[in-house]
């Protein structure tokens, strides 16, 4: 059995070790305080730039062009982002920085109304919030927003497929999830142009939850069902490689037309062998470069100067125009290259 | 070290009921004074080894502790307000689910159906407070009916769980990776993928009202208090004393008189409540309910609890250290994004310190002539 003598020696020194532990975290905490106020002096900006994911090229690109706007302008651009575009692995990273206190945060917010609390703490706190590409719901919170044309983005898209398909047939929507506000402008402004060509329909819209290999399997099914099929417009990248996939597996290319959105690498790759027959591409480094000029102005006092909403127009490539250099210049990067 | 009593014949009932409550003494005895018994070590056994044990389960207290040190070393912002609200939001979801993980960890068992319960039973109550905001109905009504679904649903799912476990004496993993399948795809049946967003302000509030000018969430109060009383019920009760009977020595449990399958039914079941609950508080973090609420969420509960000392084979784990072990995953969130340091290195941190808290335990408990 154990002596009482060596139980309360143990149970002492568990206890001791518990203590000083907690009481070293404690004195930490009182020592570094509790300040959460700005340590840069008005000088020197941070600005941070939260992507829907960091690993999207169209994301990228974004940040290439703020970078380099940033390092025109003379302030420090953090890049940091979920894994994911889910509110779920942005939300950590947003409500982390407000600790860092930047002086401006550039955001893509990844879900209408879940992102709307850690944005009002940073307005609370004081630091201006800016939207780009995707916003919240409450725009009152924001400073200024920046994102593209969706609803001419779907527009263009119905009039390349109706093009393409001589006007006549069934076209399909491939959409990434609802309640993000850009995709659901695409559709928006697709559905409404194709109204405009009367003996062509809308038959389906599929959401594909950002999976090119579901997207792949909706556009198989939809074949199979739809005979009349002369038409997919995919909403962002993953829509519109699945949608290439499953065409050219069913032999239709050619047949069937594809236009995404986005130009990718691999996107790229497949509009100039045809299996994808045009893209909407957007301008993210321009909405990167935009997004730090505006904070940078609202930041040195020239609010004045900002508009509250700018809509960027999008660009159409074909697989004949794929290789023209004045539209190979739009396509994204998949990687920051140097500095 | 857990002692297996061999009824021998002729034990009355009285006997039994007695050396239940025995055995399930001794293993709280076991798994609380395991510091105790490393001072019948001789001194031929390693220092390290005998350091080990001495220092007991609050060695990963004192990993945390250097963690947020290390981390405020290398930027200040760490031992700041923003930090810590934002590392105690971020635990609260995981913290619930470790809870209920570690009942079931301590009866051998496992469920990776948390993460799954957790996201049906808010999109289960989402809907219907969505469907009664529609009609004419009391915001209060909506708002009770509507978290009474996310509870009892949970609850629900969690003794189906523990009926089909105890009743047809299949492996938790397999029942519950079917259950966490199922209820995975019916979340997306509920609401077709989409999420909802048109919840009771009552719900909104609740993730953004804090107490103490800001300091102390109100999602993080509730999952400080769920540990609180859980741990109590651990340590406490004669519920928590058969949860580490049944998990320590099923068989002996059993013959000592302890109702092994009713009481795995309540296990699983309370542990479905505290999903449901989390659901709550997700639903409320986010003002919205979303299909992917809770994915992968069962392997960071998992985690939590292995950190604190949980063993997988059962009969050992404390609340305290589920708490530490959540903890240690949440400040490594935080303080990676703090340090500009990308996201994916924060499982891959996890991950290693999984695997070292469970070989430092093992080494500790060796050298206490544990199993």
């Amino acid at each position: 059995m154990l002596h009482s003598s060596k139980r309360s020696r143990a149970a002492w020194f568990r206890y001791t070790a518990g203590a000083a532990a907690v009481a070293a975290m404690a004195v930490s905490l009182a020592a570094c305080g509790s300040s959460s106020s700005s340590g840069s002096t008005h000088k020197h900006y941070t600005i941070a730039l939260v992507p829907g994911l960091t690993t999207d090229p169209f994301y990228i690109t974004m940040g290439v062009g703020a970078k380099a706007e940033a390092k025109k302008l003379g302030v420090t651009l953090t890049w940091q982002g979920g894994n994911a575009f889910t509110a779920e692995t942005q939300m950590p990273v947003v409500s982390s920085l407000l600790a860092k206190h930047p002086d401006a945060l550039l955001i893509a917010p990844t879900d209408v109304t879940a992102l709307k609390a850690p944005i009002q703490k940073f307005v609370n706190a004081g630091i201006p919030v800016f939207a780009v590409d995707t916003t919240i719901n409450d725009t009152s919170l924001l400073t200024a927003r920046i994102t593209s044309d969706n609803v001419q983005g779907g527009k263009v898209a119905a009039d390349a497929i109706a093009k393409l398909a001589h006007d006549k047939g069934d076209v399909a929507v491939l959409i990434n999830t609802p309640g993000i506000s850009t995709t659901d402008a695409r559709r928006q402004g697709f559905i409404e142009e194709m109204k405009k060509y009367p003996n062509m329909k809308v038959v389906a819209t599929e959401y594909y939850n950002d999976s090119a290999s579901t997207a792949e399997s909706q556009v198989r099914d939809l074949l199979l069902a739809h005979s009349n099929l002369v038409g997919v417009f995919g909403s962002n990248i993953y829509g519109a490689q699945g949608a290439g996939a499953a065409i050219a597996a069913a032999g239709k290319k050619g047949k069937v037309f594809v236009i995404g959105y986005d130009a990718e690498p691999a996107t790229v790759k497949m509009l100039k062998n045809g299996a994808i027959n045009g893209l909407v591409i957007q301008q993210p480094a321009l909405e990167g470069k935009l997004a730090v000029e505006y904070a940078y102005d609202k930041l040195t006092g020239k609010s004045s100067k900002i508009p509250k909403y700018t809509q960027i127009p999008n660009v159409v490539a074909t697989t004949a125009n794929a290789s023209d250099p004045n539209i190979t210049k739009y396509y994204y990067m998949s990687a920051f290259s140097g500095s | 070290m857990s002692t297996t009593k061999k009824p021998s014949e002729g034990l009355t009932e009285g006997d039994a009921a007695k050396t239940a409550e025995a055995d399930a003494q001794v293993v709280t005895d076991a798994t609380a004074g395991s510091a105790e018994l490393s001072y019948q070590l001789e001194g031929s056994v390693p220092f390290f080894q005998r350091f080990m044990s001495r220092v007991g389960s609050f060695w990963t207290l004192g990993v945390l502790v250097l963690i947020v040190l290390l981390f405020e070393v290398l930027t200040p912002s760490m031992l700041t307000k923003a930090a810590w609200i934002s590392t105690a939001d971020y635990g609260v979801e995981y913290l619930i689910l470790a809870v209920a993980q570690t009942f079931i960890i301590i009866t051998a068992g496992i469920d990776i159906s948390v993460g799954a319960i957790l996201g049906f039973s808010a999109m289960s109550g989402a809907v219907v407070m969505q469907d009664m905001m529609s009609g004419h109905n009391s915001a209060t009504a909506v708002v009770i009916v509507g978290i009474a679904i996310m509870l009892v649903t949970g609850l629900a799912i969690g003794l189906l769980n523990g009926l089909i476990i105890s009743r047809w004496k299949l492996p938790p993993m397999i029942v519950t990776l079917g259950s966490m399948t199922a209820f995975t795809g019916a979340t997306d049946v509920l609401h077709h993928g989409a999420e909802i967003a048109t919840l009771p302000n009552f719900v909104s509030n609740l993730g953004t009202t804090s107490l103490f000018d800001g300091w102390l969430p109100l999602p993080v109060l509730v999952a400080l208090v769920l540990t609180l009383v859980c741990g109590i019920i651990l340590a406490r009760t004669r519920f928590g004393l058969h949860t580490y009977a049944v998990g320590s020595n099923e068989v002996a449990a059993r013959r000592a008189g302890i109702h092994v399958d009713r009481h795995l039914v309540y296990v699983y079941g309370f542990a479905g409540l505290l999903c449901g609950i989390a659901g709550l508080m997700v639903t409320a973090d986010f003002s919205s309910a979303s299909p992917l609420a809770g994915y992968n969420d069962e392997m960071y509960a998992i985690a939590a609890c292995v950190i604190g000392g949980a063993s997988l084979w059962g009969g050992r784990g404390t609340m305290f250290g589920t708490l530490v072990g959540t903890a240690i995953m949440s400040v490594l969130t935080t303080g990676l994004v703090l340090i500009n340091v990308q996201a994916f290195w924060q499982q891959v941190a996890i991950g290693a310190i999984v695997v070292a808290a469970a070989g430092f335990d093992h080494i500790r408990l060796q050298s206490g002539d544990q199993k």
